[in-house]
């Protein structure tokens, strides 16, 4: 494909509603973006995950670096699971090499009737889809020692500060391993993995599950980004104006999100990932 | 374990990863916008890393691009080496030595790359 003005400019607009998308929901855009390049501009999807990839990257690191800077993001566990996720994703992106396209799409359609039924599960749930503060390991009276993997943040909506341990980390290890292994394959970011464990299995609180997910993905994402790079899978051009796309849309969407009704949505995209999910079956073939 | 002190290494990552996100999309904005202009279409192949940081002191639209591709996926590794002077510097070790492994692994990954 040869980029023109009239293509640079789709890219754009498709990039951003990506990132609109994926701040709204919650989750990364790499599963919209890969099946948008894919479907839409018919981009090979080796290529597609590439550029997801690297866009990934710019999200993460945007968003990280506010949440570290909030304290909300714990940096100690960050960094232990990302032992597991580089190794994940520089597995998945070697194993990238020897699948078929179709193969590939047909995993990536697989995940994403699996985040559908994890949208949907989660919009059925409403709160109840997360465990309570005193679920968590969340200390009310913390001693001086977290522990290795404890940490604190103050969370301005209880107007305190939360102090919690870390426990099962063992888990942790191991769904982050799953989800470094997808996001090298599929270039997506794999928080879909990796929040529910930290926060349901680890027992940290969901805020900083959340940022310590987003913390990780930027290191996770570099690991198989070098490798689809050496490749000559990461197409410049297209990679650079999905980037700005994926950053634009994600300041928006994080705007917006507060004023639309999150649970409605999630039910509606947890339907529209349906079909997109078919279509990429009948791409591969069937 | 004094999480108090960690606060400092916080500050170091944000500045880190504001830098290298703002840096390169001002590039990639500006690259983009060069290309455009000229109305030049584009193929889309890569050159090896070599190349890149050879025709990056070149100014021209796409040559910006690479940089801004590249400074962002420098970013998170240049973010990694501060984790590891971060904790080294307030003497938590076992963190300033599992950030080195993460950086190893990754020295792996860019060695990929230059292979190809």
């Amino acid at each position: 494909m040869y980029l023109t003005t009239h293509n640079l400019s789709w890219l754009l607009l498709t990039g951003s509603a990506v990132g609109v998308l994926g701040a709204i929901l919650g989750i990364g855009g790499g599963i919209f973006l890969v099946p948008a390049l894919v479907l839409i501009f018919h981009i090979p999807v080796h290529h597609t995950i590439a550029t997801s990839i690297v866009s990934t990257i710019a999200t993460s690191s945007a968003v990280a670096s506010t949440k570290v800077e909030k304290g909300l993001a714990n940096m100690r566990l960050g960094m232990t699971l990302e032992i597991a996720t580089v190794l994940g994703a520089m597995t998945g992106a070697l194993t990238a090499r020897w699948l078929s396209e179709a193969t590939l799409l047909r995993i990536f359609a697989g995940v994403l009737l699996v985040i559908a039924a994890l949208l949907g599960w989660k919009s059925s749930k409403g709160e109840k889809a997360a465990i309570s503060n005193s679920q968590c390991t969340i200390l009310d009276d913390p001693p001086d020692d977290l522990g290795l993997l404890g940490a604190s943040f103050y969370d301005p909506a209880e107007e305190k500060q939360i102090s919690y341990r870390v426990r099962k980390a063992p888990l942790g290890f191991l769904a982050s391993l799953v989800a470094g292994n997808l996001s090298g394959l599929l270039g997506v970011g794999g928080g879909f993995i990796k929040v529910p464990v930290i926060h349901l299995v680890c027992g940290v609180p969901m805020k900083a599950a959340t940022a310590t997910s987003n913390f990780m993905i930027g290191v996770t994402a570099v690991a198989s980004a070098f490798i689809y790079f050496g490749r000559g899978e990461v197409r410049p051009a297209l990679t650079a104006d999905v980037v700005l796309g994926v950053l634009v849309g994600s300041f928006i969407g994080s705007v917006i999100s507060q004023r639309l009704p999150g649970r409605l949505i999630q039910v509606i995209f947890a339907v529209f990932l349906l079909p997109v999910a078919w279509q990429m079956f009948v791409r591969a073939g069937l | 374990m004094d999480t108090n002190k960690e606060n400092q290494v916080d500050h170091l990552i944000h500045y880190t990863l504001l830098t290298g996100v703002s840096v390169s999309a001002i590039l990639l904005t500006t690259g983009l916008l060069v290309v455009l202009v000229r109305g030049t279409p584009r193929p889309e192949v890569a050159p090896p890393l070599s190349e890149i940081l050879r025709q990056a002191v070149m100014a021209n639209g796409v040559d910006l691009i690479y940089l801004g591709l590249l400074l962002l996926m420098i970013t998170p590794v240049v973010r990694v080496m501060m984790l590891v002077y971060g904790y080294a510097r307030i003497g938590w070790w076992r963190f300033a030595l599992i950030s080195l492994l993460v950086l190893l692994l990754l020295g792996t990954g860019f060695a990929l790359w230059i292979e190809g």
